[in-house]
């Protein structure tokens, strides 16, 4: 068929329907849209306050559209869900995390484990999320959100500036509600359409492409020197081809994860295309042992919005709340590499500030206004203010590639047995390594303390 | 250099479900492609959507879209592609990720 | 088949079965597990659903739905049901049963008094390597007419239209095909490509989500039924019977069989410009029976 080809309507008189409420009266207190963790915590949140709440999920199920980089942090759910380690779908505990330096064929690895986090209350998690997300969404639902699948919400509707529903792609599917939460994911329609993203530069952009590779779960124990449900997650540096951005690795019960996160302008400058980027990092001998021999189970791809604080949309418009990673709250530090906490973070505000101005009956902007103060107030805008300027270093040229190669220099030289000439002195080492690598000591100053600035 | 190949790009895919939609939800105006130098969505699109032709053209798929939104991102060209959610209960289908 | 009956608003009954659209294939043994959220229905089942409905509305009858599965289809079952389903019911197929078991299942609910069908529509297949005899043993039990693997279904106009009758259009061998009136009682079978369901409204989905539990009857349950035997060979086309040399001798019947001594047309080589050709081709296809005489 031709491509933009326009399919008609249904007509039928069983399905086209009018809505049982009248012009500019609300069918339900609110509106989530997207049943990923931020609006499933929104919608959690309204439905055990006794407000009326339609979750919609574009997928045929929570979690369908949706992938990510690796880990969640779930002591954010303790106040959702307690004990919510008994019962969510989790693939493995993260007892080991390391920082991997790749440049050429060198790696150079910080490694910290501690058998603490394989214990409740547990650190960091893995999970395929289409298993997590509609674990989460069903919690939605239990509570009372009326979850409404296979519904693409294609705009907003206006009642002068107020945002009063959300159009859908169903037949008869305008909905009107006293505040729309926009959980929709990175493309943020809802909030493009509201003028709330006017900053919107692909700049601040990722595209992240992984492989999950099957293979025994004793293999994997072996590869990765875990036991039991205790896993692995790996952050690298350099090998991403000289397109800007870092990669992953990280264990499930019996598969293995294995990524690229890359910068979209890089990407479309390049020449090379991201799975051959990909191939490109499984080949490196630092990352090969770990993934080699297993099939691939499944490809696949998301944007992933890296801009941090500064590249987020107004979060609130009147009757409209923003969230999750349609205001850009994705954190992306280098070391941390976090999403799904700070959708679940957001969203939950989300949920309460709607649910204290739907009870004071005034959902404009000002009577929204209490969510951005929760979040200035929670880790969620607090870690990102605090964190604001790391990702633009991250994705400069300096920790892309010249520090990587820097390091795994050093690294190499310092521990190279080259006798009979005697061991260098470290200062010419390091020396040495920034002239070969291009690192300039102005560069390297100015940019550790911009680091330590940036960090705190 | 380990002994395992790469494999195949259909490989890859396939490994992916997609309940495909009737309605093309990526449309390209490709008048605009042909004066465009850069042409990001070819090495952007995770899916390998996009298609340069000899005459300058693109020619794309909508079948195998992660739905990820890059290609509309990358695109400098206003306008040259337009974007969208596929059909509620269509495109990707994601199982281990 | 024309019973007084038919002359009321009928009840068209889309009958469909619950599968793993996506099990996971056990690469070295062979063996499938159930996915997690792969569950559904096939294409077919699909245009089943839709092709009872539009027969419903052109008849200003009600559809149901009747679906076999276990308690966990009730989500996807919803979906299906939102677009227009008067009543859904689910009869309780818990995992793999042998086909029988599964029609004598299926007759008992859709053969009682209460739903009072007069149509049945069928997917053509499942996509969980069923046999595929479901519609067939439907019609048997119900003591319908039946029309299988249906490639268009209409329903008539002028004089049968209210007789309710359909007109259908069949595959036969050689690629052709064969228009049917099908009368109803009647059960049918219909292919994937047929008809595309239509979307449920979005306030029928609310509906239908708000109400899960409620709106789906489960029916069946306890039967004797047991799973199929377990496979132990593969999956192949049944074999055809052909006769066996009728010769005297040993001798006769191995050239019989061999075919060494039969007048055959020996392989010819000829030369011919394009047209001419394509025509020596069609006219030894159809000399040789590969053709309708009518091409």
């Amino acid at each position: 068929m031709k491509p933009g080809e326009e399919v008609s309507p249904e007509e039928s008189p069983s399905t086209a329907e009018s809505s049982p409420v009248g012009a500019g009266g609300a069918e339900v207190d609110a509106i989530v849209v997207g049943a990923g963790p931020a609006g499933s915590a929104a919608a959690l949140e309204l439905a055990r306050n006794g407000h009326s709440v339609v979750l919609l999920e574009r997928g045929p199920f929570p979690g369908s559209k949706n992938m990510y980089g690796g880990v969640i942090y779930g002591r954010i759910l303790d106040a959702l869900v307690p004990k919510w380690w008994e019962e969510a779908p989790i693939q493995r505990w993260v007892t080991r995390r390391q920082t991997m330096m790749l440049s050429g064929d060198q790696a150079l690895t910080i490694d910290y484990r501690s058998d603490r986090w394989g214990d409740p209350p547990y650190n960091g998690a893995t999970a395929y999320r289409p298993d997590f997300d509609h674990w989460l969404a069903d919690k939605a639902a239990e509570a009372g959100a009326h979850l409404v699948c296979s519904t693409t919400a294609t705009g907003l509707i206006h009642e002068g500036d107020q945002v009063v529903g959300v159009t859908t792609d169903r037949p008869g599917g305008e909905l009107r509600a006293k505040v729309v939460i926009a959980c929709d994911g990175a493309n943020s329609f809802l909030a493009r359409e509201a003028g709330l993203y006017e900053n919107l530069d692909p700049a601040n952009f990722t595209v992240g492409v992984k492989e999950t590779i099957a293979l025994p779960p004793e293999v994997i124990n072996a590869r990765f020197g875990v036991r039991g449900d205790h896993g692995v997650d790996i952050k690298i540096l350099g090998c991403t081809g000289g397109v800007p951005g870092g990669g992953f690795v990280y264990t499930n019960r019996d598969t293995v994860s294995v990524g690229l996160v890359l910068s979209l302008t890089g990407l479309a400058k390049g020449d090379r295309r991201p799975e051959q980027l990909l191939h490109r990092m499984k080949h490196h001998p630092g990352i090969a042992p770990l993934v080699e021999g297993g099939e691939v189970r499944e490809y696949s791809a998301h944007m992933i919005p890296e801009g941090g604080y500064d590249a987020m949309p107004e979060l609130v418009g009147n009757g409209l709340l923003v969230a999750g990673d349609a205001a850009s709250m994705c954190l992306a530090a280098g070391v941390w590499l976090e999403g799904v906490n700070f959708a679940i973070g957001s969203g939950a505000a989300a949920g309460r500030a709607g649910h204290r101005a739907i009870q004071r009956g005034d959902t404009s902007a000002a009577g929204l206004a209490g969510y951005r103060t929760r979040l200035e107030s929670s880790f969620v805008l607090s870690d990102h203010r605090k964190l604001r300027e790391i990702p633009h270093l991250v994705m400069g040229d300096l920790a892309q590639t010249r520090l990587p190669g820097m390091a795994c220099g050093v690294a190499e030289q310092f521990f190279h047995v080259d006798n009979p000439a005697p061991k260098p002195g470290l200062r010419r080492i390091i020396r040495s390594e920034m002239k070969a690598n291009g690192v300039r000591m102005r560069d390297l100053v100015r940019e550790s303390v911009k680091a330590i600035r940036g960090f705190g | 250099m380990s002994g395992y190949s790469q494999i195949s790009f259909e490989t890859r895919m396939d490994s992916v479900e997609f309940r495909v939609a009737e309605r093309a939800h990526i449309t390209v105006d490709d008048t605009l492609c042909r004066d465009c130098s850069v042409r990001g969505c070819i090495t952007a699109c995770p899916a390998n959507l996009f298609v340069p032709t000899s005459d300058g053209g693109i020619v794309f798929n909508y079948e195998q879209c992660f739905e990820c939104g890059a290609c509309s991102l990358a695109c400098n060209t206003e306008g040259a592609i337009d974007w969208s959610y596929p059909e509620g209960g269509h495109g990707v289908v994601f199982h281990k990720t | 088949m024309s019973s007084p009956r038919t002359f009321a608003p009928p009840v068209v009954a889309a009958c469909i079965k619950w599968v793993d659209l996506r099990p996971e294939l056990d690469p070295v043994q062979g063996s499938l597990a159930p996915s997690l959220h792969g569950g559904g229905f096939s294409a077919a089942d699909l245009s089943a659903a839709e092709t009872a409905l539009s027969l419903a509305q052109a008849w200003s009858g009600s559809a149901v739905l009747v679906c076999a599965g276990p308690a966990n289809a009730d989500r996807s079952l919803l979906d299906v049901a939102a677009s227009g389903f008067s009543r859904t019911v689910r009869v309780d197929v818990p995992g793999q049963l042998a086909t029988a078991t599964v029609a004598e299942l299926l007759v008992r609910t859709l053969g009682q008094t209460d739903l009072d069908v007069d149509l049945v529509v069928c997917g053509d297949m499942s996509y969980d390597r069923s046999s595929g005899a479901v519609p067939a043993m439907l019609a048997h039990h119900l003591d319908f007419c039946q029309a299988l693997g249906l490639l268009s279904v209409q329903p008539m106009s002028g004089e049968l239209a209210e007789k309710h009758t359909i007109l259908a259009t069949r595959r036969l061998d050689g690629a052709r095909r064969e228009r049917i009136k099908i009368p109803i009682p009647a059960v049918i079978s219909v292919e994937g490509g047929i008809a595309t369901l239509r979307r449920a409204g979005l306030h029928a989905s609310m509906g239908e989500a708000a109400r899960a539990e409620a709106r789906v009857e489960t029916r069946g349950g306890h039967i004797h039924g047991q799973s199929d035997p377990p496979r132990t060979t593969p999956w192949r086309p049944r074999a055809r019977s052909l006769a066996g040399p009728s010769g005297e001798s040993s001798f006769d019947r191995i050239l019989e069989l061999t075919g060494s001594l039969s007048d055959t047309s020996p392989p010819r080589t000829v030369k011919a410009d394009p047209a001419e050709a394509a025509r020596m081709i069609i006219e030894s296809l159809s000399e040789w029976g590969y053709l309708g005489n009518d091409d």
